[in-house]
Parts: C-alpha cells; sequence; structure tokens
C-alpha cells in the first residue's frame, strides 16, 4: 500500500529530520508509529498522503510517486489524513458542510453528496449535530467529525495524527474504539502517538527517534526492550511496566502483560 | 461583540426558502434605490417595505437592530457632520459652528439611508444561511472572466467562508492570549500601547500557524480550487423570479412615483 524507500527530509534551514527512513505498510494493516515530540513522526506521516515532498528518496502509495504532481488527486483520496487539533482543521461552517467538503473537492455530484453525508452521520451518531458549528461541540465529538470528514471520501488508508493528544481519557478511549473499527472494516490504518498504551491491539508498532526508525515489530516484541524504548524517551504503559518487574521479580511467568485483567489471570495463576 | 450581529436566525418562511441569489441582487437593488431617494416620504415608504419584509420572515426586529447599534457612534458622527458642516440658515451656534437648517435634513436624511442599509443587510444575513449565502455569491461570480485574475469563482467562496469561519476562532485566541499576557502583569488599562504591541506580535504567529494547519487540512482532503461540486446547490425557481420581479416593482413605484 506504502512504500517508503530511504526517505530523507530537511525543512528549509533546519537539520535532517527524517534520516534513510524504510517502511513498508501492507494494505489492511494497523501500524502505529510512536516516538518523542521531535522525533519525526508526524513528519514521516505527512509524507504518505504528499503533504511533503522527500528530499531525497522515495515515497509511493500504491504504485504512484509522490513527487509528480499528476498523482496527488489518487494518492489524497487514497490516503486520509486526521490532525492533532481539530479546530483548525475544519473548513465548513456547520457539522454537515465540514464533512461535505472532501467530497465536493472530488466533484461528487450535490445529491450523491448528501446522501454519503447523511450515511456517515449516522454511522458516527452525529445526525443530531449536523446543522451545528463543530465548534460549539465537545472536544471528543469534535475530532469525530475531523474523522467522519475524512472517512466520508472512503479512503483505502488513514493516517491519525496525534489525534487522541488533546482528548480527555473517555473520549480518548473512544476515539481509539472507532479508530480500530475503521481498521476492522478494511481501511489500513496509520496511527501517530506518544503514548505507547495506544499501542495495544495494533499489527505493527514503529518507535522513532531523531529522524530514524530505532524499534519495529509486533507490540509484543517491541515491549520486550523497556531499556531501549526509556533510552528514546519513551514510556512502557503502566500495566506493560508493572508486569515486566513482577515478570524480573519472578511472580508472573509471562513477560509482558498489556491488559489489567491478563494481569489479574496471570496473578491469580501465579498463587 | 453582541450574539446577534448580523447572525443567521435559522427558519422555514418564504424569504429563508428563496435562493441566495434572489436576496443578493434584492439587497443590491434596494442600496442603490435607497441612496437615489431625497424626501423623506420615499424613506418612509422604504422603510414600511423594511417592515413588511422583516414580518415575512418572522425575524425579530432586536437582530436588525442589533446590525445597527455597533454603527452608532459612526452614524452620529455622519450626522453631526452635515449638521454643521453644511451651509444654508442657521439654527443655532456652538463653538464657532452653527447648525443649519439644510444640515439638519441632509444629516438625518443621510444617517436614515445607512440605517436602512444595515437593516436590509441584516435581513439578507438573517434569513440566509452563511454557506447558502457564499454558495450564491459563488454562482454569481462563475460568469466573470476571473480566472484572467488568477483566481476562480470557488477561490473566493472558500476564501469568504473561511473568514467567516476563522474570524470567531481568532477572536476566541486574542482573549486566551489577553489572559496569558495579563496574568503576567500586562494592565490594559495602564498602557494600551504596550498591550496592543503584546498582543498583536503572538496574535500574527497565530493566525499564521491557523492558517498553515487549515491549509494542510484542506490540501489532504483533495482542495485544489479548481471545480468543486457543494452540499448545497442553489436553483432559482418560480417564485424567485416572482419574488425578485414584485421587489424591483415596488422599487421603481417608490423611485418614480412617490
Amino acid at each position: 500500500m506504502i512504500e517508503i524507500t530511504t526517505l530523507n527530509h530537511r525543512y528549509p534551514g533546519g537539520k535532517l529530520s527524517l534520516d534513510s527512513v524504510d517502511l513498508h505498510i501492507e494494505k489492511g494493516e494497523f501500524v502505529v508509529i510512536a516516538g518523542r515530540n521531535g522525533s519525526g513522526k508526524s513528519t514521516l506521516v505527512r509524507h504518505m498522503n504528499a503533504l511533503l515532498l522527500p528530499s531525497s528518496g522515495s515515497v509511493k502509495v500504491k504504485g504512484y510517486c509522490t513527487a509528480k504532481n499528476a498523482n496527488l488527486r489518487e494518492i489524497r483520496r487514497t490516503v486520509g489524513m486526521v490532525f492533532q487539533n481539530p479546530d483548525s482543521q475544519f473548513v465548513g461552517m456547520t457539522v454537515e458542510e465540514d464533512i461535505a467538503f472532501g467530497l465536493e473537492n472530488t466533484g461528487t455530484p450535490p445529491e450523491r453528496v448528501r446522501q454519503l453525508v447523511d450515511e456517515i452521520l449516522e454511522l458516527m451518531e452525529l445526525s443530531d449535530y449536523k446543522k451545528y458549528t463543530p465548534r460549539s461541540l465537545s472536544g471528543g465529538q469534535r475530532q469525530m467529525i475531523a474523522i467522519a470528514g475524512v472517512l466520508v471520501m472512503e479512503p483505502e488508508c488513514m493516517v491519525f495524527d496525534e489525534i487522541t493528544s488533546m482528548l480527555d481519557p473517555t473520549s480518548r478511549k473512544e476515539i481509539l474504539a472507532t479508530i480500530h473499527h475503521i481498521n476492522k472494516k478494511g481501511t489500513t490504518v496509520v496511527h501517530v502517538t506518544h503514548m505507547l498504551e495506544e499501542a495495544v491491539g495494533a499489527d505493527r508498532l514503529i518507535v522513532m527517534d531523531s529522524g530514524k526508525i530505532v524499534l519495529e515489530g509486533s507490540p509484543d516484541d517491541v515491549f520486550t526492550h523497556p531499556d531501549i524504548i526509556q533510552k528514546h524517551g519513551m514510556e512502557l504503559p503502566p500495566v506493560a511496566e508493572l508486569s515486566r518487574r513482577l515478570y524480573d521479580s519472578g511472580i508472573i511467568k509471562k513477560k509482558i502483560v498489556f491488559s489489567r485483567d491478563e494481569l489479574v489471570e496471570e496473578l491469580c495463576r501465579s498463587m | 461583540m453582541s450574539n446577534l450581529f448580523f447572525t443567521y436566525i435559522p427558519g422555514t418562511s418564504l424569504i429563508h426558502r428563496l435562493d441566495p441569489r434572489t436576496k443578493i441582487i434584492s439587497v443590491m437593488i434596494a442600496s442603490m434605490i435607497i441612496f437615489k431617494l431625497a424626501s423623506f416620504a420615499e424613506m418612509a415608504l422604504i422603510g414600511a417595505v423594511f417592515l413588511i419584509l422583516s414580518l415575512v420572515s418572522s425575524i425579530p426586529f432586536k437582530v436588525s437592530m442589533a446590525a445597527v447599534k455597533p454603527m452608532i457612534v459612526f452614524l452620529v458622527i455622519i450626522f453631526l457632520m452635515q449638521l454643521f458642516l453644511t451651509e444654508g440658515t442657521a439654527l443655532f451656534s456652538l463653538s464657532g459652528f452653527s447648525a443649519t437648517r439644510e444640515g439638519l435634513h441632509i444629516g438625518l436624511l443621510l444617517t436614515v439611508k445607512f440605517v436602512y442599509l444595515l437593516l436590509f443587510a441584516s435581513l439578507l444575513t438573517a434569513t440566509t444561511a452563511p454557506s447558502m449565502l457564499t454558495a450564491g455569491i459563488e454562482r454569481m461570480l462563475r460568469p466573470l472572466p476571473l480566472k484572467k485574475a488568477g483566481i476562480s469563482s470557488f477561490d473566493l467562496a472558500t476564501m469568504m467562508s473561511l473568514s467567516i469561519h476563522f474570524f470567531p476562532l481568532l477572536y476566541e485566541h486574542l482573549w486566551h492570549l489577553k489572559d496569558a499576557q495579563m496574568s503576567r502583569g500586562l494592565d490594559p488599562g495602564r498602557s494600551p500601547f504596550k498591550t496592543v504591541y503584546s498582543l498583536s506580535v503572538p496574535m500574527m504567529r497565530t493566525a499564521f500557524r491557523s492558517a498553515e494547519e487549515v491549509s494542510f487540512a484542506m490540501e489532504s482532503r483533495c482542495y485544489q480550487g479548481i471545480c468543486r461540486t457543494s452540499l448545497f446547490d442553489p436553483r432559482m425557481q418560480r417564485r424567485d423570479f416572482a419574488a425578485l420581479s414584485a421587489f424591483v416593482v415596488v422599487m421603481w413605484v417608490i423611485l418614480f412615483f412617490a
């Protein structure tokens, strides 16, 4: 789906923010990219729908090279992107208008736009708010609208760039559940975060630092390297950290546990 | 700022249901007629037209007044300038300037004209959703050769709707910024110039950053400024042509027979 080969990126007048990154994302995969601030994770995903272009190396989406202007529309229809701050990505004055924005840009006939917008509003349980201004809703709802605005275009891949970082814990859970649901329906998902616990349930976890990929693998594998994770400014999720310590002290037999329930089971088993 | 200032009041009246172009053209015609008129009798007739339209659209009068209120200082200045600077029969004198009978007449007339303009404009914005308004303006601009100026009617419509959308957002930022600066010792009452300086520089940065973010979001949703469709597809119907014709006839009658 997305092939990134020896990608380098340098902002004008700045240092190298991506340093020889190689990454292949398969169709239907759920990939989490984690890293501390300034690690290059947002820069990397902005290459995935040609918002940024490589300084050197190449990025291909479904075989289309992002450096070619003629491929822009196809690439952006294939890869949709949701950003961190919902307020600064709203274009429409009401919820329904904002959701319709992408469809209007691709020349969808008005009747079809109306139908698709109504369907997505229903699906995301936002129908009651369709005439509201997005800013009058809660943080979680606003982020849901931002997701709906991209989802309505039916992209094959969706990139979520730190969309949970400004939300309260309840909204964060809801948004994460929505992202997982979208992936289960067959959409490829790339989720950028600085919280490793959000990688639980993902197919692949990539940890970045200083513009490079420093760890890559299934979350189970990556979490078995807590020292490397810490060295690059990240922390294991609390349950995983606790289970690791319990394992090191010989109390439980499983090296890494993600969920509270599983940890309770492990503890009961070892007693 | 009042929340009712040129705001949209949702409704289902005949005027709400008219095509935005019908309403925009009517307001343009009304503005031209208002500036052509020269007597109070004609003005009263225009006032009657406004009242009827206001009743038909069931827009509360306070909504229309909310458009006039912030302009009162401006209106008073216009009135006083006409009153004292027009030559004619003196009425009374104030520190060397004398108010004239002609000045009073012209001043009152001009003030009423400006008030009417604001009232008709408020009726347009109160009965037309902002998105319909921009869709209407876009349709009206489409036949113009804007391409020669390197811009499309879609660009203009998007710019307008973004401006309407971003204004309250920037206003909110300004308040946050003011709170942040005041918590660090800024006193707007004592040092107004310093306040303007310490707010305007970060405000500029915020505005540019927001603009960059929204442009990223727009581009990633395939915005290219070329031919777009619209969720709202305004279509001129029979009632639009009827309403527009009736309005033109009424205005013509006022202009020529009153």
